[in-house]
């Protein structure tokens, strides 16, 4: 029977069994879904590098598919490279945060207004909140009625902003 | 239905080409490795074989052998000539197969580096320990620390070579654009 026909679940079991085609298979058939939702959710080049690292563990990990519903396990799979992948850029902020406390310190107020200064009104306000008054990501995502994720990449292209200012 | 389940089930953004096939190819390599491994492995030992020829105790000319421009590289000890040993058939190897490899197949190799290089480095090293009282002429640096400078150094080169190659193909990608 042509793979076309046969269901995720099936196509998977044959995929236990090495075959080549039912991997293209369902390759083709959740490409989409995959793709859409890392790159609506980081980065460009994280995108590339958690969507290739999906399909990767998808091949790694078939055996331990135990026949449940294929899509709901491949989300899971996707869903735990995300979280790690934001756990890992976390221990990158921290890291960044200690830095950049100390710089700080070294820094005057009218250093860091002149620096703004130029950005659109918003972009000052949420700079001015994050890097002077010292609001976290969490604070500012409640103050800001945003989720964590977007209000990090708000700061993220505010940053950007400055730096093309340069 | 929680919304991110939602949004993942309903996705349909269109995936850029290049990333396409390359995942494709990479997770077909994951489902059988054997075929490219085997290739990479004969390919490396090819290359890393070819460097012997400016090896102070094996080559030949103005570089290698005894009377070559290496021999004083030999000559500053056995860690030295062990590392210096090291990463040059290494480099031979691993150069080589850069060009009997493509993108995904080096791309695997890379987020592999670990499990593909130790247990070949380790066969080159059994193999290198079985045949050295083979070899022609006098081995001077029949000493452990010879042996461990090469060792590691293999180990830790190769494995930096390939995050090298991960690293600047990310900065100069133009595949997936």
């Amino acid at each position: 029977m042509s793979s076309t026909f046969l269901s995720d679940e099936e196509l998977m079991r044959q995929l236990q069994g090495g075959d080549q085609i039912a991997l293209e298979e369902l390759y083709s058939r959740h490409s989409k879904k995959v793709w859409s939702y890392v790159s609506k959710r980081v980065a460009r080049e994280h995108a590339e590098d958690l969507y290739q690292d999906c399909f990767i563990k998808l091949v790694d990990r078939k055996d331990s598919w135990k026949g449940q519903p294929f899509v709901l396990w491949l989300y899971v799979v996707l869903r735990n490279l995300l979280i790690d992948f934001y756990r890992s850029q976390a221990r990158g902020k921290r890291l960044i945060d200690s830095l950049s406390e100390a710089e700080s310190n070294s820094m005057s107020n009218v250093d860091f207004d002149e620096l703004i200064e130029g950005a659109p009104h918003e972009t000052r306000k949420l700079l001015n909140d994050f890097f002077q008054k010292g609001f976290t990501y969490k604070e500012l995502a409640h103050e800001y009625e945003l989720s964590e994720i977007s209000l990090r990449k708000r700061v993220s292209r505010a940053l950007a902003f400055l730096k093309k200012g340069d | 239905m929680s919304n991110e389940l939602k949004d993942f089930l309903e996705g349909a953004q269109e995936v850029p080409s290049s990333l396409y096939s390359q995942t494709l190819k990479l997770s077909s390599l994951t489902l059988s490795p054997r075929k490219m491994l085997t290739r990479f492995y004969l390919v490396n030992l090819l290359g890393a074989v070819l460097t012997l020829i400016i090896c102070p105790q094996y080559g030949i000319g103005p570089i290698g052998g005894e009377l070559g421009i290496v021999r004083a590289i030999m000559n500053s000890g056995p860690v030295w000539c062990g590392m210096f040993c090291a990463t040059i058939f290494f480099s031979g190897g691993n150069l080589m197969s850069l060009f009997f490899l493509d993108k995904a197949e080096r791309n695997w190799i890379g987020r592999h580096k670990f499990n593909v290089m130790v247990p070949y480095i380790s066969f080159i090293f059994m193999m290198g320990m079985g045949i050295r009282n083979l070899s022609v002429g006098h081995i001077h640096h029949d000493v452990v620390s010879f042996y461990m400078s090469w060792v590691l150094t293999g180990a830790v080169f190769s494995i930096l070579f390939y995050k090298l190659i991960h690293f600047f193909s990310r900065q100069y990608k133009s595949s997936f654009s």
